[in-house]
């Protein structure tokens, strides 16, 4: 198997088909300590792309509430129990000289030893209808323990603590750098578009065998019955490109992006190294936010697709959980979200400004605004501004730290 | 575009008809093939197939390829093995009809009447027909599809038994949330004779004893000291009647006094003092309406005009009427609007 470097698992890995990185990769971050699960952004996806006969099933785009919750039904707990199988006690981190590595074996390095069927080249499982059926089954209801009938889990609950938590995680495709999808296919009707990463299916070349469906970790493709096809998130290519009418030509987020009423979304388009690493582009808000501030980490990174979806945990969660979610670096974001310094402040202001895709932003001081403690420690805030560019070097938007007051004359007081 | 396919065959010299649902086929299929030695050629056909342009003939050809494979699979084996085992199922039904689930919760057998008149006595075997509905990942697992047919068509067969006597429909003074209550309870009781049939057999594991005697303990916590006994006079015993399992289901403690061998030398706690006309549901505090006040009476009244007002209710439906008049009562402290 060829080997390729993951630079989110701090080594090289197995990728059982040749990997092929684009110029640009569509990527973004998603601040879930935000996320009011409305489902706009699950309605806004609906609305535009999956809307026809045969689709009903199909959320490319969801919110799920976790521990819960998840669509479609236990995806992650399934996955991770296989790779638990396949490798058992295995799935750790260790760290040298400051720096993780993943000592365990992603999707691919558990499928030689664990074939699930055998003709399968990456680990994985094909969920059953009623699983992909009722998306936000069981989030709100409580449940008692599995195979004990008239029961209720006792924990939750109990004073003084409060020890019941949850949280909602809102999912797209993540475009991986190392897609499983693409991996599994055996006809190649799955690629990865060199200019912006976007992994599409071939709709003529796809014979519906379900291999991508059955490989990809997150369970992001979805099988069309009456086409006989799998369908899945394509980036709304039409907007990234600024080809789309409302776009006047200009790369525009997507639709889930740009419905987002909890400001939680910001989406961008990386550049790429040659061998499958980011290139250093300081000022790019999504590349100054996973690499430089380090606040967003991507979704179960031990899967080894490299996903490029990636998220501010949610600082109310307990630990573990989160570590098994995001990886080793959830102290160091909760850390850094929680007393951010001037410029993760400014640049966390460009959240939903705008709908056109920032390439590079600008961070200028401006004057102290407040003084005083947080959690038991000194801060102070600033009122700086930043500059939000486009494409081509122009300038989108400016916005500053402190929310701009706007009063109405008194005349309007009550008047609608 | 049709929706089944049926497979005929002939039983006791009359012919059967098993048709299955489309979906339901062409999904199993599709499950099964996974690593199938024989998937390469699967694939080869069903492939060819997305050249065709025509959407009719395309459809028509996936259908044709589909229910191929799963007779060449033999994926309905399991049935014609159930069958085999109690002929009354051929014999008094004239069709079995296997539909996709759209949920785990709708799996499971029924049986269909074609009555034409509510009171009909005789049904003949051209009016009776089986619904199925599972899953196709079930219909691939020949074993798992096994065991499911045979507790689900057992039930079936109790159904058509002129022995069991089963009759749809619960009496008529358990309406009300008290049928819930009922309906759980005679399931979990029929499950149990049904399961021992099968266990007896040896067609299951001995840990379907002790599951079922968790769920009759929890179902009649009253009964615990005859517990042992009663949970084996159905799981071990039989054969039993619908009615039995009904009035057993109704009031345990009534139905062991009137049963001579098991009631023997029985001390139960009585689980109630009578059932409350309004609710149904059995209560230890049984009020009479004489001492409630007029505008109550009439409030009972409006919402059950058939309610004798000789007859008791429960504390319960006391309170909660009276609770409804003080709402209706109440005044807003005080009005935010002016
Ligand atoms: S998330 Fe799944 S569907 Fe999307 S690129 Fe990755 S492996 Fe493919
Ligand atoms: S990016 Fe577009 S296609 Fe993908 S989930 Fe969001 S709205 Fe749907
Ligand atoms: S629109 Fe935004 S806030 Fe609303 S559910 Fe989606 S991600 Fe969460």
């Amino acid at each position: 198997m060829p080997k390729v470097y993951n630079w989110q698992l701090g080594r090289n890995m197995e990728y059982p088909h040749e990997a092929a990185f684009p110029k640009r990769q569509f990527a973004f971050v998603f601040n879930i300590n935000r996320c009011i699960a409305c489902q706009s952004c699950t309605m806004a996806c609906k609305s535009t792309w999956t809307f026809s006969k045969g689709q009903e099933h199909m959320w490319w785009a969801n919110v799920e509430t976790k521990p819960y919750g998840g669509y479609p039904q236990f995806w992650d707990m399934k996955i991770l129990k296989l790779l638990e199988e396949a490798n058992p006690g295995g799935q750790v981190w260790s760290k040298k000289d400051g720096t993780f590595q993943f000592e365990g074996q992603t999707i691919f390095e558990a499928a030689k030893k664990k074939l699930t069927p055998e003709s399968s080249r990456v680990l994985g499982y094909l969920p059953e209808d009623h699983e992909w059926n009722s998306p936000n089954i069981y989030e709100d209801n409580p449940k008692g323990p599995k195979g004990q009938p008239f029961q209720w889990d006792k924990e939750g609950v109990q004073l003084p603590v409060h020890k019941t938590w949850f949280f909602y995680l809102a999912r797209i495709c993540n475009h991986c750098t190392y897609p499983g999808c693409l991996a599994a296919c055996p006809r190649n009707a799955i690629y990865k578009r060199p200019e912006d990463g976007i992994v599409l299916v071939d709709q003529s070349e796809c014979r519906g065998y379900r291999k991508c469906i059955e490989a990809c970790p997150y369970k992001k493709v979805m099988y069309r019955g009456n086409t006989r096809i799998s369908e899945k998130c394509i980036a709304c290519y039409p907007r990234v490109e600024g080809n789309d009418p409302e776009s006047n030509g200009k790369p525009m987020e997507t639709r889930c992006m740009a419905a987002c009423i909890g400001q939680i979304r910001l989406q961008g388009l990386v550049k790429m190294n040659p061998d499958g690493t980011w290139a250093e582009d300081r000022y790019n808000p999504i590349y100054y936010l996973v690499h430089v501030a380090k606040v967003a980490l991507p979704l179960y990174p031990q899967f080894g697709t490299a996903p490029n979806g990636y998220y501010i945990p949610p600082r109310w969660v307990p630990r573990p959980y989160l570590y098994q979610m995001f990886g080793p670096g959830v102290d160091e974001a909760i850390e850094r979200y929680m007393n951010p310094d001037r410029e993760l402040l400014a640049v966390l202001q460009l959240f939903r400004r705008s709908n056109l895709i920032i390439f590079s932003y600008k961070f200028e001081e401006g004057p102290k605004i407040f003084e005083g403690t947080l959690r038991g420690k000194p801060v102070t805030i600033y009122n700086d501004t930043v500059i939000a560019y486009g494409k081509e070097g122009e300038e989108l938007f400016r916005t500053t730290v402190e929310e701009p007051v706007y009063e109405r004359p008194a005349q309007h007081a009550n008047s609608i | 575009m049709k929706n089944l396919t049926s497979v005929d065959f002939r039983t006791h010299g009359k012919s059967y008809c098993v048709e299955y649902h489309l979906q339901l086929v062409e999904e199993a299929v599709l499950r099964i093939i996974r690593g199938h030695p024989k998937e390469g050629l699967f694939r080869k056909e069903r492939d060819r197939i997305y050249e065709f342009t025509d959407p009719e003939e395309r459809e028509e050809a996936f259908q044709q390829l589909h229910e191929r494979w799963f007779n060449h699979l033999n994926l309905g084996e399991p049935v014609q093995q159930v069958f085999k085992l109690w002929p009354i199922l051929t014999a008094s039904t004239h069709r079995c009809l296997f539909i996709k689930a759209r949920s785990t919760r709708e799996i499971g057998a029924d049986l269909y009447l074609a009555r034409v008149k509510r009171d009909q006595p005789e049904l003949s075997r051209t009016e009776r027909t089986i619904v199925v509905q599972l899953t196709p990942e079930l219909l691939c697992q020949s074993s798992q599809f096994l065991v499911f047919l045979q507790r689900e068509m057992l039930h079936i067969v109790d159904m058509l038994d002129p022995y069991f006597g089963y009759e749809s429909g619960f009496p008529k003074r358990s309406l009300g949330p008290y049928h819930r209550v009922l309906q759980e309870r005679y399931k979990i009781l029929w499950d149990i004779t049904v399961d021992g049939r099968l266990y007896k057999k040896g067609w299951l594991p001995s840990s379907v004893r002790e599951t079922h005697k968790m769920l009759f303990s929890r179902t009649f916590p009253s009964l615990q000291g005859e517990l042992e006994n009663l949970f084996s006079y159905f799981f071990d015993q039989g054969p039993h009647t619908h009615q039995e399992l009904l009035s057993f289901a109704q009031n345990p403690e009534k139905w062991l006094a009137g049963t001579t061998d098991i009631g023997r030398g029985f001390k139960s706690t009585p689980s109630s003092k009578g059932w409350c006309v309004l609710c149904q549901f059995p209560s230890f505090q049984l009020i009479n309406p004489v001492d409630l006040s007029a505008d109550l009476l009439v409030q009972i009244q409006q919402e059950h005009p058939t309610w004798n007002p000789q007859e008791p209710i429960c504390w319960q439906c006391k309170d909660l009427y009276e609770a409804r008049s003080l709402i209706v009562e109440a005044k807003p402290v005080k009005s935010y609007i002016n």
